[in-house]
């Protein structure tokens, strides 16, 4: 494991003086891209909390809304619409055990 | 050879109801996945692969199959009419193809691409049926120190076919290993990297890495560009099918592209891309109009085509019977084999025939339906394209999150997966290749065991991996492999010193 280690470390060393080859992202993408991460990543305390339709319902709202920029009118309709379908999909029709949340949804 | 009763046994399996409905699916999930660009065959397995764990084995592995064909397939479709490959290895049909499509011969490349996938299809599942038994055979003579030395060469091949730098792809397959480490050790049970977490303790599992990887990481690549429309090109799609002419000269580019890409198929790491390039490169070469080819040569679109589908049949052979998986794909069919409780090997063959057979013919089915469900849904997959990606993105994603959830109901693995998906990303930007590391995540159980049990049979020397002739072969391959692509490198370093 040493060995493979220090291998690693030697080898990414050698290798990070050439890589200079990134695509520079617009600064308004990387910032959708920066709230879709952090969107999924507060989706994860969100899910068991508050359980599967309270929890997706706001996720795909606000992807559809901010990083997609839809109207109003089509992201609560899609959001809800998309919520509710998969969760008949998955918790009625495939019985996946969705945690209990807030009102026992 | 008993191989007629065998068939017989594949037909029953694969022809009862549920097993169809499995095919079915799969090949219209795939299609779509691979008419969608910005999805590859390999997230979208893994977007589906938790579903499949509803299944019983077989159909799952029947629905698995068909998705990764079926994106072969769909694949084609939106480089000819878009331009826009919708997944790598249809990268060259877009070369001829599009200037087909140009030339308002859309209609015949479409239409050749789908005999020359179903021609192509159904030699691989032929070539399948004929080679396989005799290897699985083979393996089982295998003991612990083969396996090492032929999981050792596979990633080395993987390695060294990489796109990139080599260098990169050996530290993904080192982390891949060295994820696969974390859990709890298999012979004496003790903890490694798990931090006393519950879900680690099981190891880091396959399906959440790949989903996030793949799934997530692409979402998050595709982000980072404006959306905008994609223009599809207008086409007549009449005349679907192609004429004499057409005939006459790609039934020699569809039969040497069906074996370049079955056996090219075989060899780990290699698959469907390397063999479409490696048919139009031929192609090229023995053609009589070479000039001919990025203008709209029918054999620039029929040989690849036929490539990449006998590609991923070949690609399950290493699979079904040495339980190596020849590329991403198969990797995580092998995680899908293995979350059944089915180890796949040699005594697959023997243990679960009806899987064995049921699969190799499903993809025979498979086939067939592809070449009915397509000709007729060709302007239903150009509309499909029009959608934008601000509807598809949110949709994939949560895709990811319930799937991730759903292997275990862990929502732990929701994060790890998340995690995946930001390193997947960053991965992207700096041109690491993620393959080499689910290779190894996923191979590296069978690795370590293969590796101890031979320590403990020789009593901790390695030799043994050298005096026994099958390891040594493999053994030798895979160093080769590994000191091949620093010949140059030491070759200019002396160079450098002398002047």
């Amino acid at each position: 494991m040493v060995l493979l280690a220090t291998a690693l470390l030697w080898r990414s060393l050698r290798k990070s003086e050439g890589s200079k080859t990134n695509r520079a992202a617009k600064p308004e993408n990387l910032q959708k891209l920066i709230g879709t991460f952090l969107a999924i990543l507060l989706y994860v305390p969100a899910f068991p909390r508050l359980g599967f339709i309270l929890a997706t319902v706001p996720l795909m709202i606000f992807l559809f809304k901010y990083i997609g920029e839809m109207g109003w009118k089509i992201s609560l309709a899609g959001g809800i619409l998309i919520s509710l379908s998969l969760y008949f999909i998955f918790k009625v029709w495939l019985k996946v055990q969705f945690p209990i949340g807030l009102w026992g949804i | 050879m008993d191989l007629l009763p065998n068939i017989g046994l594949g037909f029953s399996a694969a022809l009862e109801p549920a097993r169809l409905m499995a095919c079915f699916f799969g090949v219209l999930i795939g299609t779509l996945v691979g008419v969608l660009p910005g999805l590859g065959p390999a997230a979208a397995i893994a977007l589906l692969l938790p579903s499949t764990f509803y299944l019983d084995p077989t159909s799952g592995i029947i629905m698995l199959a068909g998705i990764y064909y079926g994106a072969m397939y769909g694949g084609s479709t939106t480089s000819i009419l878009v331009n826009i490959p919708g997944e790598a290895a249809s990268v060259v049909t877009c070369l001829d193809g599009y200037q087909m499509a140009r030339k308002g011969r859309a209609g015949p490349a479409l239409g050749i691409s789908a005999f020359g996938s179903f021609i192509a299809g159904t030699i691989s599942v032929v070539g399948l049926m004929l080679v396989a038994p005799p290897l699985a055979r083979f393996a089982l003579s295998f003991g612990p120190p083969e396996y090492f030395s032929l999981i050792f060469c596979g990633l080395s091949i993987l390695i060294y076919l990489a796109s990139g730098s080599i260098l990169k792809a050996v530290i993904m397959a080192l982390a891949g290993l060295f994820l696969g480490m974390i859990g709890t050790d298999l012979i004496t049970g003790n903890l490694r990297f798990t931090f006393k977490n519950i879900t680690l303790m099981d190891g880091i599992g396959m399906v959440p890495v790949v989903m996030g990887l793949f799934g997530i990481a692409e979402v998050l690549d595709n982000l980072e560009r404006s959306f905008k429309e994609r223009e599809v090109f207008q086409t007549s799609l009449a005349h679907l099918f192609p004429n004499r002419e057409d005939w006459k000269r790609s039934l020699g580019p569809i039969s040497r592209g069906s074996l370049i890409g079955f056996f090219l198929g075989i060899l780990p790491g290699g698959g469907a891309i390397i063999a479409s390039f490696t048919s139009y490169a031929v192609e090229k070469r023995i053609s009589r109009h070479p000039e001919e080819f990025g203008k709209g040569a029918i054999e620039g679109v029929a040989g690849p085509e036929s490539a990449n589908n006998a590609a991923s049949g070949g690609a399950f052979i290493p699979l079904l019977t040495l339980g190596i998986p020849a590329n991403v794909v198969m990797a995580i069919v092998l995680g899908a084999l293995l979350t059944h409780g089915l180890q796949p090997g040699p005594l697959l063959l023997v243990k679960n025939p009806d899987l064995f057979w049921g699969v190799v013919i499903s993809m025979y089915i498979g086939n067939l339906l592809l070449l009915v469900l397509n000709l007729p849904l060709i302007g239903l997959w150009v509309r499909l394209l029009k959608i934008p990606y601000s509807v598809l993105f949110p949709l994939i994603l949560l895709f990811c999150l319930i799937g991730a959830y759903s292997i275990n109901n862990n929502v732990e693995e929701v994060l790890i997966m998340i995690i995946f998906g930001g390193i997947g990303y960053l991965l992207r930007k700096f041109d690491y290749e993620a393959a080499p590391l689910i290779f190894a995540l996923v191979l590296s159980p069978l690795f370590e065991n293969a590796l101890r049990q031979s320590l403990l049979m020789s009593q901790g020397s390695f030799t043994i991996f050298f005096t026994r002739p099958i390891a040594l072969i493999f053994m030798g391959i895979g160093i080769v492999l590994f000191i091949l692509p620093l010949l140059p490198f030491l070759h200019r370093r002396v160079m450098k010193d002398e002047f």
